[in-house]
């Protein structure tokens, strides 16, 4: 119970700014989100931009304060506090996002910048210490010392961010967080620095929490997938349960969006209807106004994460109503 | 005349090839020789990484790559050499008969005019349309891409819509003119999944109903699998393979084409992703060598030595399934093939 990441009813409202002549709006950017990540195991989050998947991972890694609800991590409480005992606890849960060119100084060179993080903590004793440490992680990310001691505009894409893994690997991390971490690469690099990452975790043994838009790659590194809507998770299980019986209409309407390698577009179900805007949700099901199957007790009652049976779990009222799958 | 127009494929591109200035007096090569035949009513698929001369292709056929950049080759539009036009006479082609999308919607549109007034500027300018008609075109235009309330959006601006609706805004001002070919190049890369998919779906309605060309460029081969007939595949300026789709999936023959299909996750099977070991080299080098030789664990003495022409493979001539690999041609290819695996 101790170990791994927990998070019990996860808020988070951004107030969004008076217009002009308008009324304050706020924007739930993650709303009553509960999750437990065993140690050791990749969580991966799914969802569309906007949903709330990047406040989410903020929120978990305590780099921003939640309204309310509770982040545990192997026991100890994650918050926004930033006193000694906060910043004592970066070092453990690192962030690795989607621009490396922008999370990069670039008037430094990969290897100080990995040395830094050392430096920062307090670890890794001399200088030329900890500049071997981070030649030795940098090679370990397949950077090569050639490349070691260059700036960041001097390395290609996938470099970067083996760079960006590096400098957050090296304080041995115990919460890894990856925000879109390939969505930026191309895809014969995406592949290098996905097995790059699930070599490292089988090495190091660290928790991660994935995010990324493609369900594809979410399934591909993850023990379990959650996908998000609106700031809510609408359906959580095994990547096979999900992928190849998704319950939650929403999750069938990004499996059947998915390309299928070689296999014609030829009347698929192809859901209607604009990704919402968050600042105008509406009440009930927040997915009910694109919903093929919407029902009108939808749009009154919010439908609650309801287990369909192998850990598998959806929010949606065409689950709990009846026992006929969403189809 | 007619005679010849009906012989030839709507476009046909002979041997382009493009050089950028480096600065210093030099000239880089971008592009290398591309040859590349697109029939009325076709949809083709342009596949590749950052870099591979995907889009240059496009900018060059149609002349906007600017002074600082030399064309070379020929580019046959409906029996006329376009690539000798001057800046005056491609203007009557490129936008009316050739019309283009590109991935970013909300920075290709006017944010200071409102949508109508941008799709009904291209009738009027394209179509010789009076206000009133042209703005009734307008509307149908919008209505067809399937934006919702399709009246009010005409007198908004493009930073009031999404970047889906503003994509349909893009694609119902390109199709204004009603081009022979769109271009359309990364036209969902922007967009959301659900999205992704109502924009291909919708590319692949019109083309059936116009009869027009498509041309989809993009780095995701399963993208382009969607809705293109035929596929190819550049690496580093060069054209590497082409294939009709279901052939390319069923048996890629360059080691570059299957690399990519093993390292995109499948939602079939979880497996170990192949990954393609080191980086792409820059379009430029590699003048006389397979450009692929570096990262290709099939590469002998004879790649990094002779460049390997795009040629018919061996089996599937008829096809039209063409590769430039040394090793895609031998006999010995299956095995060679099946061991990287």
């Amino acid at each position: 119970m101790t170990s791994g990441l927990r998070a019990e009813g996860l808020t988070k409202t951004f107030n969004t700014g008076r217009q002009w002549f308008g009324e304050r709006r706020e924007l739930k950017a993650v709303d009553g989100v509960d999750l437990n990540v065993p140690a050791g195991t990749t969580l991966g989050l799914a969802g569309e931009s906007g949903c709330g998947k990047s406040t989410l991972a903020r929120l978990l890694l305590g780099l921003t304060a939640a309204d309310s609800g509770l982040v545990t991590f192997a026991g100890q409480t994650i918050g926004a506090r930033q006193d000694a005992a906060w910043r004592h606890q970066r070092r453990a849960l690192q962030l690795v996002q989607q621009d490396p060119l922008a999370a990069l100084d670039r008037r430094m060179s990969a290897d100080r910048q990995v040395a830094e993080a050392l430096e920062v903590h307090r670890l890794g004793g001399s200088h030329r210490q900890r500049m071997d440490s981070a030649h030795a992680m940098l090679d370990a990310m397949g950077v090569s010392s050639a490349h070691a001691g260059k700036y960041p505009h001097e390395l290609s894409g996938g470099q970067r961010q083996r760079v960006v893994i590096a400098r957050a690997l090296i304080l041995e991390p115990q919460l890894l967080v990856c925000d879109e971490p390939v969505s930026a690469l191309d895809v014969s690099i995406q592949a290098q620095v996905i097995n790059l990452l699930k070599d490292t975790q089988a090495q190091r043994g660290f928790t991660c929490v994935f995010i990324s838009h493609d369900l594809r790659i979410v399934r591909h590194v993850s023990d379990k997938v959650a996908v998000m809507y609106l700031g809510r998770i609408v359906e959580y299980g095994e990547p096979d349960d999900v992928l190849k019986t998704p319950q939650h209409p929403y999750t069938q309407a990004l499996v059947a969006a998915l390309p299928h390698a070689g296999k014609r577009r030829s009347q698929r179900f192809v859901l209607q209807g604009e990704p919402p805007n968050p600042v105008d949700r509406k009440p009930g099901c927040a997915f009910h106004p694109r919903c093929p199957h919407a029902m009108p007790r939808c749009a009154v009652d919010e439908p609650a994460l309801a287990s369909t049976g192998n850990a598998h779990m959806a929010a949606c009222h065409l689950l709990t109503t009846s026992n006929t799958t969403a189809k | 005349m007619s005679v010849i127009v009906n012989s030839l494929p709507l476009l046909q591109i002979r041997n382009l090839s493009v050089e950028f200035g480096d600065g210093r007096g030099g000239w880089l090569r971008v592009l290398h020789g591309v040859n590349l035949d697109l029939g009325a009513g076709e949809c083709i698929g342009m596949v590749g990484e950052s870099g591979c001369g995907k889009s240059v292709t496009w900018l060059a056929v149609t002349q906007l790559l600017g002074p600082k950049a030399r064309i070379d080759g020929s580019v046959l539009f409906a029996g006329e050499e376009i690539s000798a036009f001057s800046q005056g006479q491609m203007s009557a082609v490129r936008g009316k008969r050739i019309g283009m999308i590109f991935q970013d919607p909300s920075s290709s549109l006017n944010p200071v005019l409102t949508i109508g007034k941008q799709i009904t500027e291209s009738l009027q300018r394209h179509r010789a349309m009076d206000a009133r008609s042209a703005r009734a075109e307008a509307r149908r235009l919008l209505d067809r891409t399937g934006i919702p309330a399709a009246k009010q959006r005409l007198a908004q601006y493009p930073h009031e819509l999404s970047g889906g609706m503003n994509q349909r805004a893009m694609i119902a001002m390109a199709l204004a003119p009603q081009p022979d070919i769109l271009i359309a190049d990364e036209p969902t890369t922007a967009l959301d999944a659900t999205v992704q998919a109502q924009i291909l779906q919708l590319l692949h309605d019109i083309k059936d109903e116009t009869g027009m060309a498509l041309v989809i460029v993009s780095h995701d081969l399963g993208v382009v699998s969607d809705i293109a007939d035929r596929i190819h595949v550049m690496y580093a300026g060069r054209m590497v393979e082409e294939a009709v789709t279901a052939q390319l999936f069923a048996s890629p023959l360059h080691p570059y084409t299957r690399g990519l299909l093993g390292a995109m996750p499948s939602i079939d099977r979880r497996q170990r992703l192949q990954s393609i070991p080191g980086t792409v080299a820059p379009a430029w080098l590699n003048i006389s060598s397979c450009s692929f030789a570096a990262r290709c664990g099939l590469a002998t003495l004879a790649c990094h030595s002779h460049l390997p022409e795009l040629r018919g493979a061996s089996d599937h001539v008829a096809d039209g399934h063409r590769v430039a690999c040394h090793y895609a041609m031998g006999p010995d290819v299956r095995g060679l093939a099946d061991a990287a695996e």
